[in-house]
């Protein structure tokens, strides 16, 4: 198991930048999991995290944590994950075909997918954000790149409709 | 090309936010204290900067439909002409341009300030984040301290905040 440290910042060496990149080793439980998988960390009694399943909850709403596969990992393997940075991952919008925006925000859905146009759903855990517009996300599942932080979130959670 | 990640700085008596900087080019004349948008490219890198907009709130992090978006947004820290290098905190302590629209118009400490989304206050942040408007809105910005500003949106005043335009202090749950 990989530990989790604070992320330190590095120095400033030119123009432009990019999101650090964290990837933690995890244990596929229960099912067998494609690059760009979704997929959610179960806590241990310790507090400690090395499993990982589908996630369980609706776009994310119990405090869980979450990563994206950095490769075909068969059930009961151990397996590179991102928790943290720019990857490539499956994301999908079930509500319609919108249009999204680069910087469009996603949440976890338990068909391990990044879903846009997630409606109104209150306390959704914001994950991904999207790096380039799509004209139409459509209901096949697709890799795109997106910013990703399965543990802080970007910004947290959504607070639904207002 | 810098990395970008999170940290806090210590061991020692007192807690600080460590500052992340870093260097892009504005597509837009900026004056120190503004704030912008990080422009990603295609491949999840950054180079390119420009002011938050009013027209479009996805900046502040709400979308018409109700759902959250993301930006990644930072501070000018110096006047910069269109198309010059410009040095932005990501993170950190900063002087940023700010307002308030609430009835008494100041910033107490610990406000929470989001990028606005009130006409003509491009590039500023909104200490008067309440009601439906600012739902799921991103917060980049904690008051350091208290201090009386105009409400007008023409006048707005460089205050010292805590700024995270990356992972952000949360997200208001609106009214």
């Amino acid at each position: 198991m990989a530990g989790l440290t604070t992320v330190v910042s590095d120095p400033i060496s030119g123009v432009g930048f990019t999101i650090g990149r964290y990837e933690v080793y995890g244990t596929a439980s229960g099912a067998s999991f494609s690059r760009g998988d979704v997929v959610q960390f179960a806590m241990d009694s310790n507090g400690n995290f090395s499993a990982f399943t589908a996630p369980s909850g609706t776009y994310g709403t119990a405090e869980d944590m979450y990563g994206v596969c950095l490769e075909d990992i068969a059930s009961g393997a151990r397996g590179r994950v991102c928790i943290y940075g720019t990857v490539e991952a499956y994301t999908y919008a079930s509500a319609s075909t919108p249009s999204v925006a680069a910087g469009g925000a996603g949440v976890p859905d338990a068909n391990k997918n990044i879903e846009f146009l997630w409606t109104t759903t209150f306390n959704a855990k914001v994950v991904a954000s999207i790096c380039a517009a799509v004209a139409t996300m459509s209901s096949t599942r697709t890799l795109r790149l997106v910013h990703f932080n399965g543990f802080s979130g970007w910004g947290g959670r959504s607070g639904g409709a207002g | 090309m810098s990395h970008v990640s999170a940290d806090l700085q210590g061991p020692g008596s007192s807690l600080s936010l460590a500052e992340t900087d870093v260097i892009l080019t504005t597509t837009e004349a900026i004056n120190r204290g503004q704030v912008v948008v990080c422009i990603p490219n295609s491949d999840g890198t950054f180079t390119t900067c420009r002011k938050t907009t009013v027209t479009s709130s996805i900046d502040a992090g709400v979308s018409a439909s109700g759902t959250a978006t993301n930006q990644f947004v930072g501070v000018a820290m110096h006047d910069a002409a269109s198309g010059a290098l410009l040095r932005i905190r990501l993170r950190g302590l900063v002087e940023v341009l700010a307002y308030s629209t609430n009835g008494t118009p100041q910033i107490l400490t610990d406000n929470a300030l989001v990028c606005s989304i009130s006409t003509g206050t491009a590039g500023v942040l909104d200490a008067n984040v309440t009601g439906t408007a600012y739902a799921n809105a991103k917060i980049v910005g904690v008051a350091t301290n208290a201090a009386t500003i105009s409400s007008a949106t023409s006048t707005t005043t460089l205050r010292t905040v805590h700024f995270n335009g990356i992972e952000g202090w949360g997200r208001f749950g609106g009214t």
